[in-house]
């Protein structure tokens, strides 16, 4: 049996797996690469509306913003750029009593496990308006969301970009209505 | 008694091979402040791109649009010092730093610094990113 492994063909494995780690760990040149994607993620994040008066389209996106509970950070009107973020929950009453049953299970076989949960989450965005010079001028205004997931340790669980198409549509929705314009997709 | 004796030796030895070894694995601050991984202007030429472009602010809403194109949530920035600043969140959080400045030649200069804290930055993530600013420039002007 001792012998088997001695043949090469079993060191490709760990290597391979070794291999794929170290490049897991990097970031990648593709990571920074615009691929066909990233026009229609541009497309499902903008929207552009019938007015050439940007300010306007900023006061209203801030607007907006606030009144989904965002707080905002930092703008930049000669660039068109509001961040804003808010922290919320992200407590799981069933991630909770799983985590709390694991650790009493682990617990009566006499070792000891410190129950981990998801506690609290730091939501971002940040808006660009942007004036629009081609047949179908206006203001574009694109918006993209991340969240970052803490641990009742401290700890990060998650960090992601988000962003269903519900949410974009929601909240252009609640933008056209701040601003009384259609919005129209690009 | 004998195992005492010999923990004992064990907790001496490990305590004094620590000493050197901390001493050889702890940077010193001044490292860490002025780290040159590589020479100045090594480091200058692979962060940095010279553009046939006029209008800085022009320049700088195409590197918001590349930067949000690739996935980047806008932190901050500032138009009259030419910075933006912006995080990436995926199995890390990859932190970049963009500065345009008018260049007196009449052109643009983009210098980009990242950083993912402890996880490396292969080869060519530099080129990739100017070629994807590159595109939105020729695309947005």
């Amino acid at each position: 049996m001792k012998k088997k492994f001695n043949r090469p063909i079993w060191w490709i494995f760990p290597a391979a797996a070794g291999v794929l780690c170290a490049c897991a760990m990097q970031v990648q040149p593709e990571h920074l690469r615009l691929v066909p994607e990233s026009l229609a993620k541009r497309q499902l994040q903008t929207r552009i509306f019938q007015t050439g008066d940007e300010a306007a389209v900023l006061a209203a996106a801030t607007a907006t913003l606030q009144d989904i509970g965002f707080l905002v950070d930092e703008s930049e009107v000669p660039l068109g750029l509001v961040v804003a973020s808010k922290e919320r929950s992200a407590v799981q009453p069933a991630e909770v009593a799983g985590q709390i049953t694991l650790a009493i299970l682990i617990g009566l076989t006499g070792n000891n496990y410190d129950p981990v949960w998801d506690e609290t989450q730091i939501m971002r965005v940040s808006l660009v308006a942007t004036p629009v010079m081609t047949e179908q001028s206006g203001t574009a205004v694109r918006i993209t969301f991340q969240r970052i997931v803490f641990t009742n340790k401290g700890g990060v669980s998650k960090s992601e970009a988000l962003g269903t198409p519900e949410i974009y549509r929601e909240f252009f929705d609640k933008l056209s209505k701040a601003l009384f314009l259609e919005a129209q997709e690009i | 008694m004998k195992i005492r004796v010999r923990f004992a030796a064990f907790f001496c030895m490990a305590a004094a091979m620590s000493v050197p070894v901390s001493c050889v694995t702890k940077p010193a601050v001044r490292e860490i402040v002025f780290e040159d991984q590589m020479t100045l202007l090594q480091a200058r030429s692979i962060q940095s791109r010279t553009f046939e472009l006029t209008d800085r602010i022009q320049a700088m809403r195409s590197v918001l649009t590349t930067l949000q194109d690739l996935d980047f949530v806008i932190d901050g920035a500032d138009s009259s010092l030419g910075i933006i600043t912006a995080t990436k969140l995926q199995r890390y959080q990859l932190h970049i730093t963009v500065k345009v400045d008018a260049l007196d030649s009449g052109r643009i200069r983009v210098r980009a610094q990242m950083s993912a804290g402890m996880v490396e930055l292969a080869q060519g993530v530099y080129q990739e990113f100017f070629a994807s600013l590159e595109k939105n420039f020729f695309l947005f002007g």
